[in-house]
């Protein structure tokens, strides 16, 4: 079975200012604040990425537990907040 | 309680838009004065006329809200045509009309903001908040002392380089503005709240930009005007001013600690 790759939205307009990343969905009249490892992940979704390798990006600047988990999580809420979408 | 228009009026009116898009004055003429008389001509409630407002090749769009809004009712579209009721203010075709507005701004390059503004120094302050925050009462308030040059919607671009200018606003029907008509750079943005103190706070970058984005979105409804809507954003994002300040207060007196720097 083909893993699920996440991509950033077409047609979304975004800027990076101080530390965060500010999405502006022009479709729907939204826009949406990114904090500093959002914005991270966001940055990195320039192209479809599967989680697996979204994770091993993640850890050169983070450490932790469940970085996985925390990371599924974040794409899940952008992806329900039509900002991400999974193929 | 939604309540249902009744077809009352139908009118039908072509109009090409003109490569000035700052000619509309013309619209608030027709909608202020012509089609009142027109309808007080005929005498007669039950008079049908047709409207079909085109303008550069866009239509408008459907209208979404069917219904009754205080005192005033909305009118609604079925194909090219509009409808009210008797009771129609221009001001709902004029909300309209700035939608389609916003089309053929960003196809040249602009974009609307939802703000007013004045005249400080050959440059231009922009006046925004949230709904019910006093930007209009904050506009009069500075008017006995600067000329007002937006009022409500402001037409916004780019010149590049950092810098932004803006145009008085097309489809006026507030307050008189007694200014030319032409661009004028933009100086800051002032983020209008209602308070009892009497404060200005420069705002970080990033709530900056979110504050003018705020304002354009209803607007930059297309890629190019998202595109420009950022860039405007940005250009203005350090340049962003909250001001606290009582009804009561003289907003001039407040506003001359920052202008006189």
């Amino acid at each position: 079975m083909a893993k699920i790759r996440y991509v950033r939205k077409k047609d979304l307009v975004w800027e990076k200012v101080e530390q965060e990343v500010v999405v502006l969905d022009h479709q729907a009249g939204k826009i949406y604040r990114l904090n500093e490892t959002a914005g991270k992940i966001w940055s990195l979704l320039s192209q479809g990425r599967e989680i697996g390798w979204l994770v091993k990006e993640i850890e050169k600047t983070y450490q932790g537990k469940d970085i996985e988990d925390q990371l599924e999580e974040v794409l899940k809420t952008m992806e329900k907040q039509g900002i991400v979408v999974a193929r | 309680m939604v309540v249902y228009l009744v077809e009352i009026a139908e009118m039908v009116v072509v109009v090409n838009c003109p490569d000035d898009l700052y000619l509309f004055d013309d619209w608030k003429r027709f909608f202020e004065e012509e089609w009142w008389i027109c309808r007080q001509s005929t005498g007669q409630i039950g008079k049908k006329v047709d409207i079909r407002v085109e303008m550069g090749g866009v239509r408008m769009r459907k209208f979404k809200l069917v219904g009754r809004l205080d005192d005033l009712m909305v009118p609604r579209t079925v194909g090219k045509k509009i409808f009210f009721d008797n009771r129609l203010h221009p001001s709902w075709l004029v909300l309209e009309i700035r939608q389609m507005m916003a089309k053929l701004l960003a196809d040249r390059g602009k974009v609307m903001l939802h703000a007013s503004g004045v005249l400080v120094d050959d440059s231009v302050w922009l006046i925004a908040g949230s709904p019910g925050s006093g930007k209009s009462t904050a506009l009069k308030n500075l008017m006995p002392s600067y000329k007002a040059v937006a009022e409500d919607v402001v037409v916004i671009e780019s010149s590049g380089k950092g810098v932004v200018c803006c145009w008085p606003t097309p489809l006026n029907l507030k307050v008189k503005l007694e200014v030319e008509n032409r661009a004028y750079p933009v100086a800051g943005v002032l983020i209008i709240k209602k308070g009892e103190g009497a404060s200005i706070k420069k705002l970080g970058q990033a709530d900056g930009l979110v504050v003018i984005l705020d304002q354009v979105r209803n607007y930059a409804n297309g890629p190019c005007a998202g595109k420009l809507a950022m860039e405007v954003a940005r250009c203005l994002a350090n340049r962003v001013f909250e001001v606290e300040y009582s009804l009561k207060m003289s907003l001039p007196k407040l506003m001359k600690k920052l202008w006189q720097k």
